[in-house]
Formats: structure tokens, C-alpha cells, sequence
């Protein structure tokens, strides 16, 4: 399977249907697929959505004539880039109004959210690791499934902590699922901030509370008495150019706060 | 969305799956229904990798993750008699990193292609299930659209399904039991066909080739002084036919349709 990287301002990914053929797919809404085999390109089927949730993109096609195709990229990852900081609480203030100033013009958002850490142990050396999220404050939200590979140690240059990313929204019945997928549940915490946002960019400042009773989310304590900044991007991979405006922004907010690419092993 | 009753039609004596189906969307264009695209719906199995076995000291299970082109932006997972998630199309993409832990059982995809007829407040599917290049059956999914409750409408359904069924209306769905005045949701449906899926796969097994691969038929009255030997044979769609090998003088082999 080829993959395609993105250039000038169309995305192109190239995907393969149930047909055994590759597809080549704008990214854009509304535009003819074209099924490529070999040197031949026939107009095959037209896109008649996409969603951009996570992984690039999913187009439902309609084959001229013919029964309806799904088709789910099978390469195109996505990568969470991340510099972490913190604060005292008494800074969180003045860290606020400044993240106000700087970022998109919008409400201020709060948040509550429960995470919960799962583990399946296999034979290999390293547990898999999923995260699931739920929010304690927006009722009907979904919950959040996120698997984060292991940080990328290849570009020194590179000024962000950069993993291999897989969001996904689920229903309710989240934990039940895991568990009788064979997950176990590792650790979980209660995170109470804020959330802003400058482009693609996420800034959240929050704090994260022991959970005291397992399953009892309303008796928390404060793990420390500072909060947590993370600036963090995910974006297809093959857009390096996101790490230089992560530090960019990052720079605007010193001396409040130092934002730097956090190294897992060191903190293990 | 609103509550569905998937069941299975068996084939007609005597036809094959594509002329039953033929039957079906006849009756149902005679009653009325028109009709309005395709539909498509798939599941592929996986089953916990003998890795993950040891240390979880349990049988291994079998997960299904299933798509329904009525749902084109969601994908299903769901263990028997276990919970069903419900979650976007990203968890394909997991379910690639976990091929470490979970393997996709040999040919073991699934799935149920057709027309889709709307009636009114019914709509109608028909779906030929092939399992690989083969037919294995056909699939009947009817949903009523303005009630979510399935024990207020099961009998306006079950008359429905009569009209165009006739004898071979099925039964209230296993589903329907659970919860009575739950409303009815699109896991529900998946539910149905994980079930229906299977019971076809078990089918699949009866039409083993019998240990003697032929047996004479004299049959005086065609061919006098010739024997007929039937062979078994699968085609290409899975039915059974039988081909004839005329023995006696000249050998001469001829496929019957």
C-alpha cells in the first residue's frame, strides 16, 4: 500500500476499497474518486461525505451503479505533538490572562473530565495502553478512546514530543467493552482546568486530583499544588513545520511558564 | 432509526439464493415499496492471540467488529452475549495496532449486500450474505421507522413481516426479550445480525460433500443401456448441484445446470 504525503494545498491519501484496487481521494468534500490501476484512471465513484475525526479522512462512496463502499485509510496516521510545563497555583492567574490574550478570541472553556488507564499484558515486553476519557461536567458527551504509541526519538531538531495518535469516540459502555477485551484498569484521576485554543493548537492548564475511593469520583484530593500546562497539536503525519509553531508560541509565554519537550523515560 | 427485526430467509426449493431474492423484491415492488439505493453490512471476527492467553487465564473469546453502510461514520464491536460498543471509524485503525493481541480469524469476513425498499413508515432490506466469493443465504431486515420501543410495535411489525414473508415469518427477536420498554438503538440491530451471521456460518458446515464422492443411479428409462453416475459438485456460489457422468460405450461428461 503507497502512501501519498501531502502537498501543495490538497491532501491526496491513497486507500484501498473492498475492490483490491488503489483509490486515489482528494480531500476535499464532494470530489471525484478516481481508481487508479495501473497507468488507467477511471472515474469510479463520487465522495458524498468525509469526516476529518482523528484520521485523515473517511469518505463513504457511492460506486457509479453499484452498492455503497466503505473505505478507511489504512495508513495515514496522525501524531499528537506535545510540550508540557507547570505552574504554581498562585501563578495560574496571571498564566490565564495571558493564554486569554494570546489565544483564539472565545469563551473561556472549563472542563471536568475522569481518565482512566487501561493495560492488556501480552508476551511482549511492554503493555498496550489506552486511555479512555469522559467528561464529568457535559452530560451526552461521548467518551474518548486515545492510544498514544511510544515517543518518536528521531529528529533531535525536533522541538516537540511527538507520538503516534489514534482517537476514538465511543459510547458508554466503554470500560465494560475493555475489560472483556482483556484490559485492566492501571490507574485513574480526575483532571479539573482549562482549555483554549489558537488555531490547531490546544493549550490546557489543568490540575489533576487522586481519586481516594476507586469509582468514586466525587471524593478527589489534589495530587500537588500546581497545574499542569500542555500545548499539544495532532496532525497528519508528514507536517514537520507544526513543531516550529509550537515553540513560537511557546516562547510567548515565558517567563510565566516554560514549555519544553518532556522526555517519558526521564520521568519513569 | 426505529425498531428492526433481521431474520433469515430460507431458499426456495428447487432456486437458487439470487432467485429467491429476485421472488422477494418482486412480492415487494407489488406491494407497493420503492426502491431506494443499496445497503451493505459486513463483520469480521477476531479472536484472542494465543499470546494473550496464558496470562489472562481465560477461554480465548471471540470479538466481532461489524459496519452497516446505514451507519457509515460508526463501527460496531461486540462480544456474544457481551457488550456492544459503539464507536467512529478510527477503531478499525486500532484494531491494526492490537494485531498483536487479536487476530482476525481465517476468512472469517461476513458480510450482507442488497437493495434497501422503503414502504411507507417500513423499510425493507434484502441482502444476499456471501462469505467470500460464495452465497450462503439471504438476509430480510425490516425497520419501523416512528416507534423506538420494540414491545409497542412488535405486532404491527410481525404483521407486516407476514404480508410479504408469509410462513416463513420469524419469531420475536432474542433482543426484543431483553428489555422491554428500552428504546431500541442501532446496536440492537447488530446485535440480530452477529446472530444471524453465525447461525449461517454453522449452516455452512451441513454442506459438507458426503464421504463417498459417487454413487450410481440407473436410470433406464433416459439413457437405455447407459448408467448415470451423480456426482456432487459446489459451483462457484456455493449451492450444491450435481453433475452427470454418463458411463457405458462412450464415457461422456455433462454438467447439469
Amino acid at each position: 500500500m503507497r502512501s501519498c504525503l501531502p502537498y501543495g494545498g490538497n491532501d491526496f491519501f491513497v486507500l484501498s476499497a473492498p475492490l483490491r484496487r488503489r483509490v486515489a481521494v482528494s480531500r476535499f468534500a464532494r470530489q471525484k474518486i478516481f481508481v487508479r490501476s495501473g497507468k488507467r484512471r477511471e472515474k469510479c465513484c463520487t465522495a458524498q461525505g468525509f469526516s476529518s475525526l482523528g484520521l485523515g479522512v473517511v469518505i463513504v462512496a457511492r460506486k457509479l451503479g453499484g452498492a455503497r463502499v466503505n473505505t478507511v485509510p489504512h495508513f495515514a496516521g496522525r501524531r499528537w505533538n506535545a510540550l508540557g510545563g507547570s505552574v504554581l497555583d498562585h501563578s495560574l492567574e496571571s498564566l490565564i490572562h495571558r493564554l486569554r490574550g494570546l489565544c483564539d478570541n472565545m469563551e473561556p472553556e472549563t472542563f471536568v473530565d475522569h481518565e482512566m488507564v487501561f493495560l492488556l499484558k501480552g508476551q511482549q515486553a511492554s503493555p498496550f495502553v489506552l486511555r479512555a476519557r469522559r467528561s464529568l461536567d457535559r452530560a451526552g458527551a461521548p467518551w474518548h478512546l486515545r492510544y498514544l504509541g511510544q515517543p518518536e526519538m528521531g529528529d533531535k531538531n525536533r522541538h516537540a514530543l511527538v507520538r503516534n495518535c489514534v482517537d476514538i469516540a465511543t459510547s458508554e459502555n466503554l470500560t465494560d467493552f475493555l475489560m472483556e477485551m482483556g484490559f485492566r484498569m492501571d490507574h485513574e484521576f480526575v483532571a479539573r482546568g482549562h482549555l483554549f485554543r489558537k488555531g490547531i493548537m490546544k493549550i490546557v492548564v489543568y490540575k489533576i486530583f487522586r481519586i481516594l475511593v476507586p469509582g468514586n469520583t466525587d471524593n478527589t484530593e489534589a495530587l500537588s499544588l500546581s497545574y499542569l500546562v500542555e500545548l499539544s497539536v495532532v496532525a497528519p503525519a508528514g507536517q514537520d513545520m507544526v513543531s516550529d509553531d509550537m515553540r513560537n508560541f511557546a516562547e510567548q509565554l515565558k517567563p510565566l511558564v516554560h514549555l519544553e519537550k518532556i522526555d517519558p523515560k526521564r520521568l519513569m | 432509526m426505529g425498531v428492526t427485526c433481521v431474520s433469515q430467509m430460507p431458499v426456495a426449493e428447487g432456486k437458487s439464493v439470487q432467485q429467491t431474492v429476485e421472488l422477494l423484491t418482486r412480492k415487494l415492488e407489488m406491494l407497493g415499496a420503492e426502491k431506494q439505493g443499496t445497503f451493505c453490512v459486513d463483520c469480521e471476527t477476531y479472536h484472542t492471540a494465543a499470546s494473550t492467553l496464558g496470562s489472562q487465564g481465560q477461554a480465548g473469546k471471540l470479538m466481532y467488529v461489524m459496519h452497516n453502510s446505514e451507519y457509515p461514520l460508526s463501527c460496531f464491536a461486540l462480544f456474544e452475549n457481551g457488550p456492544c460498543l459503539v464507536a467512529d471509524t478510527n477503531f478499525d485503525v486500532l484494531m491494526v495496532k492490537l494485531k498483536g493481541f487479536f487476530q482476525s480469524a481465517k476468512a472469517s469476513k461476513i458480510e450482507t449486500r442488497g437493495t434497501r425498499y422503503q414502504y411507507c413508515d417500513f423499510l425493507v432490506k434484502v441482502g444476499t450474505v456471501t462469505m467470500g466469493p460464495s452465497a450462503r443465504g439471504i438476509s430480510v431486515e425490516v425497520e419501523y421507522g416512528p416507534c423506538v420501543v420494540a414491545s409497542d410495535c412488535w405486532s404491527l411489525l410481525l404483521e407486516f413481516l407476514q404480508s410479504f414473508l408469509g410462513s416463513h415469518t420469524p419469531g420475536a427477536p432474542a433482543v426484543f426479550g431483553n428489555r422491554h420498554d428500552a428504546v431500541y438503538s442501532p446496536a440492537d440491530t447488530m446485535v440480530q445480525y452477529m446472530e444471524l451471521f453465525n447461525k449461517i456460518r454453522k449452516q455452512q458446515q451441513l454442506f459438507q460433500p458426503p464421504s463417498c464422492w459417487a454413487w450410481p443411479v440407473l436410470r433406464n428409462s433416459d439413457y437405455p443401456g447407459r448408467r448415470r453416475l451423480e456426482l456432487p459438485c459446489f459451483r462457484g456460489d456455493g449451492r450444491m448441484g450435481v453433475s452427470l457422468l454418463s458411463v457405458g460405450g462412450k464415457a461422456v461428461c455433462v454438467s447439469s445446470s
